[in-house]
């Protein structure tokens, strides 16, 4: 029973990470309607600018969690300007190539520059709880409230402000969102600044958690496309949802059976919903 | 005149839509375009709203140039367009459609003012305010394109077939907020299929055939002009 409790809470925090990491990749899509596969590779900057902010400089941990998330937008939000603008309503393969070479880039110099060898991230709190048997760190606790608050956020900054109306409206047709005043362009560059820098945050507390690498990004890529198309491009819901699952797939059977299996589940788990709702969980059909 | 379009030639890649046509709107005026399907009328309108950008001509607006001015900025100075297919945001609610409509407008309390009239002019869109707009009938969503479009505080209305797939009813019931529209001081551009709609409501009117005017004059010459009862009035 309390291994049961304690797969389940490690699911969860897994599934909220896995979520915000998904939200990012599929707000960018959503928005721009291109394939960015260097999303993974935006998670791994996020968690080195949080490394290097706490564990080389001593920097405390929090400030460094706000500034990988500022400096990872900026990013995010340079590369649409200056790569993927040219690019926007062109075959979506152009975006394909160039985001695929972003990867190759990005994780090739990133061994070059922080080197090979597995780093930690200082935890921010220690110590820990013991609920039904189950035990629970602080650190996770707290990772997963701000995964939550991260998200109730970004789904109220949707809902209430005009800027997340305008995303939306960008999302569903630009060209009447252009007629209502909106500067698509410049909701572009928000939009791929801000799915970024979720990402990011999702590396710095996945990096808290576990250990990182500059090649990490490209399983958070392959993850956060996975949970994209099981619940739905462009569905922020259905990217947490999905990503839920997914966390739970990887823990339950990550710690009963291995985790080779977990992923080999996941792409049955995800091969059964797209045969039943071929647009995923809460997926729109985008013509 | 308030808008002016001189020697308009639109180009999409290779193809030629609009191949050098000229008009003018006055001040309170209605005008209309009509022709057949691929005529060119729908591109005219993207034109003057800054949705594709002329090959070549000119597109005056109270005395300043618009033309090749992006459509953020082109709706900022009073053109707004209700586009054909009423293109709401059919995912969000109709509050939020009309919201949008009003992006450019920094003033709250001008904004609430103006959904209050938006459902003071349709009162059945205040009970649906929180519906998804998809949800709406093609009446109640015309509605809503025309309300979201008032957000804006228009000089220039650009309707886009306003009339296309509404019931005969509801026809009739556009026809009289476009006139109502215009005794409140606003200008129109309408383009319509429905060209024996389109001409009683207008005051002049502009014939499309492929791309250039065929024929041009007061709409009610046109309405009794044998050609055109013959090719557009089905006469």
């Amino acid at each position: 029973m309390s291994d049961l409790l304690q797969m389940g809470l490690t699911g969860i925090n897994l599934g909220l990470m896995y979520g915000l990491i998904a939200i990012g990749l599929t707000l960018i899509f959503g928005v721009m309607r291109i394939i960015q596969y260097a999303h993974g590779e935006m998670f791994m900057l996020g968690a080195f600018v949080l490394y290097y902010w706490t564990a080389e400089f001593g920097l405390p941990y929090w400030p460094g969690v706000a500034v990988s998330a500022i400096i990872i937008f900026g990013l995010g939000a340079l590369l649409q300007v200056t790569l993927f603008r040219p690019l926007q309503g062109k075959n979506i393969l152009y975006s394909l190539a160039v985001s695929l070479g972003l990867v190759l880039i990005i994780s090739g110099s990133g061994q070059l520059i922080f080197g090979t060898i597995t780093k930690g991230i200082p935890s921010a709190v220690t110590g820990g709880v013991l609920i039904g048997g189950a035990y629970l760190s602080y650190e996770r606790i707290v990772i997963s409230s701000v995964s939550i608050a991260l998200i109730v956020g970004l789904w109220a900054f949707l809902r209430l402000s005009v800027t997340g109306l305008a995303i939306r409206a960008v999302a569903e047709d630009p060209d009447t969102a252009a007629l209502q005043g909106i500067q698509t362009k410049r909701i572009h560059w928000i939009a791929f600044g801000l799915g970024s820098a979720l990402a990011a945050i999702a590396g710095c507390m996945m990096g808290s958690l576990l250990s990182i690498v500059p090649t990490m990004g490209f399983l958070a890529t392959i993850k956060a496309f996975m949970i994209v198309i099981m619940g739905g491009l462009g569905s922020v819901i259905g990217a947490l949802v999905g990503g839920l699952i997914l966390g739970m797939i990887d823990s339950v059977v990550t710690t009963t059976i291995s985790g080779d299996i977990a992923l080999i589940l996941s792409f049955v788990v995800i091969f059964l919903i797209l045969v039943f709702r071929p647009a995923g969980l809460f997926g729109q059909n985008w013509e | 005149m308030l808008l002016e379009v001189k020697d308009l030639y639109v180009n999409y890649g290779k193809v030629a839509a609009i191949k050098g046509v000229s008009m003018g709107l006055e001040r309170g005026g209605i005008i209309t375009l009509i022709g057949a399907n691929g005529a060119g009328k729908s591109s005219i309108l993207k034109a003057i709203s800054g949705l594709v950008k002329p090959t070549s001509g000119t597109i005056h607006f109270d005395g300043a140039r618009i033309d090749g001015q992006p459509a953020s900025k082109v709706v900022g100075m009073g053109i707004v367009t209700v586009p054909e297919g009423r293109r709401l945001f059919k995912l969000m609610t109709v509050r939020e459609n009309l919201r949008l409509g009003a992006f450019l407008d920094r003033d709250r309390a001008r904004i609430s003012r103006s959904i209050e009239e938006v459902f003071e002019r349709f009162p059945v869109l205040r009970e649906k305010q929180h519906l998804p707009s998809g949800k709406l009938s093609g009446g109640q969503q015309q509605m809503v394109a025309i309300g979201r479009a008032l957000m804006a505080q228009p000089k220039v209305l650009l309707m886009d077939e306003p009339s296309l797939g509404l019931s005969p009813k509801m026809i009739d019931e556009i026809a009289e907020l476009i006139v109502q529209l215009r005794a409140s001081g606003l200008s129109i551009v309408l383009v319509e299929q429905n060209a024996n709609l389109a001409l009683q409501l207008s005051d002049f009117g502009y014939v499309l055939e492929t791309g250039t005017i065929a024929v041009s004059g007061p709409s009610p010459e046109l309405l009794v002009d044998p050609e055109v009862t013959r090719a557009y009035l089905g006469a």
